[in-house]
């Protein structure tokens, strides 16, 4: 065999040896600051108390309500179809199907926006997207649909539109004018979320 | 630092033209290692020319230990690679019809396309195949739909099936790429010459 060859071959077990003895390097999954910061500046995290209701009355099944209140909380009362993963268990585990995934799209809710918002930064740092958070909680979810007024005859269609899109969604969930006291449609545990992680690249061969 | 696409420091658009040029000078560098040439690329089969087997095993070989060095100094970030989705019966299945297209045709895709555009007519004749296959599957996939997904294993490496830390099975897999560097020459000297 000639000498360069041995050469070569010493020198690539000798890296190999190197890589095999090294440590094994942290992985980072978390975003960066200045990502973050980018993150935080951009309202689109926020999804209104509309849009949700949309999601409600359409049943749209890629709409994934999250409440991340206290159990006893949620028992007493939450939105139809809502999960409840408290804020505290919100990094276990258990829940990262749910919460790392690219097909449901999750919105996050609590009685403000607190609890939701620190949710949300929390799955944000750990790289997880399509969460999103109820602008204003469950406190601005009740007054929009149980305060709406009606509009004077001075305003415009889009301001009528909305009303009556409020007050249908009022009729959606009381028939009458107020919030049930009690979730009237069951939270959508069966889902099967096919897990990925990373987005789909163009993928080749030789 | 890297990926670039992933950390927002190439854009979409910049990826695909980085992907252009890489492209390019992959092709070129196939071309230059006479990777155009149907009979060298089949001499591995017949084992006059194990020329593709060492030029891919030090391709693998470099990649797999550059990517951990490069993630060691923390110039790459490895959990955000891409992984392809292993599905082992379409993966079998796909690389037996992939060996046997290489043996009758005496191309993979890639050089394939390499040799096509140089103006081999037996690259395009092939390339026509594969545009032709492609349709055929794409056309009649439903048929396959249940075989190609059955028994996923998700974005997984084989260090992660296997249970073992990257670096060592990198410096295996160093160690099996010089033994086949050799066993594949000692053959290339026993078998008879082709000229091509």
């Amino acid at each position: 065999m000639r000498k360069k060859y041995i050469i070569v071959s010493v020198i690539a077990i000798s890296l190999g040896i190197i890589l095999a003895i090294l440590p094994a390097k942290k992985i980072r999954t978390e975003v960066r600051p200045n990502q973050m910061l980018m993150e935080l500046l951009d309202e689109t995290r926020y999804m209104s108390v509309d849009k949700v209701a949309e999601y409600i009355v359409e049943q749209n099944r890629f709409g994934l309500l999250i409440d991340v209140r206290t159990p006893e909380e949620y028992a007493e009362w939450s939105l139809p179809g809502a999960f409840n993963i408290p804020f505290d268990s919100i990094l276990s585990p258990n829940y990262e199907y749910i919460l790392n995934q690219d097909i449901y799209t999750n919105i996050l809710f609590s009685n403000g926006t607190t609890y939701s918002s620190q949710a949300w930064m929390l799955l944000k740092r750990k790289g997880y997207t399509n969460n999103y958070i109820m602008k204003g909680g469950l406190n601005n979810f009740i007054t929009t649909f149980l305060t709406t007024q009606y509009p004077l005859e001075s305003e415009s269609n889009e301001t009528f539109d909305l009303y009556q899109f409020r007050n249908g969604v009022r009729q959606y969930f009381t028939g009458s004018g107020e919030i049930p006291a009690s979730n009237e449609q069951e939270p959508k545990n069966e889902i099967i979320i096919k897990k990925n992680k990373k987005k789909e690249d163009d993928v080749g061969g030789c | 630092m890297g990926p670039l696409t992933e950390f927002g420091i190439l854009n979409h658009e910049g990826g695909i033209l980085a992907a252009f040029i890489i492209g390019i000078a992959f092709g070129f560098i196939l071309e230059q290692a006479g990777f155009s040439s149907s009979r060298k690329m089949a001499g591995v089969f017949y084992g006059y020319d194990f020329v593709v087997l060492k030029v891919f095993f030090t391709a693998a070989v470099t990649g797999a230990a550059g990517l951990l060095f490069l993630n060691y100094f923390e110039l790459i970030d490895l959990s955000q690679i891409y992984v392809n989705r292993f599905f082992p019966p379409a993966a079998i299945a796909g690389g037996v019809i992939m060996g046997l297209g290489f043996i009758i045709g005496g191309f993979c895709p890639g050089t394939s396309v390499c040799a096509a555009a140089i103006g081999k007519i037996d690259a395009m004749a092939f390339v026509g195949g594969i545009i032709i296959g492609i349709i055929i599957f794409a056309e009649t996939f439903p048929l396959f739909k249940n075989f190609f997904n059955m028994n996923p294993k998700g974005n997984i490496k084989l260090t992660e099936l296997l249970g073992i830390k990257d670096g060592i099975f990198v410096l295996f897999f160093i160690i099996i790429a010089i033994v086949v560097f050799f066993v594949s020459s000692k053959i290339e000297k026993k078998v008879k010459k082709v000229e091509y």
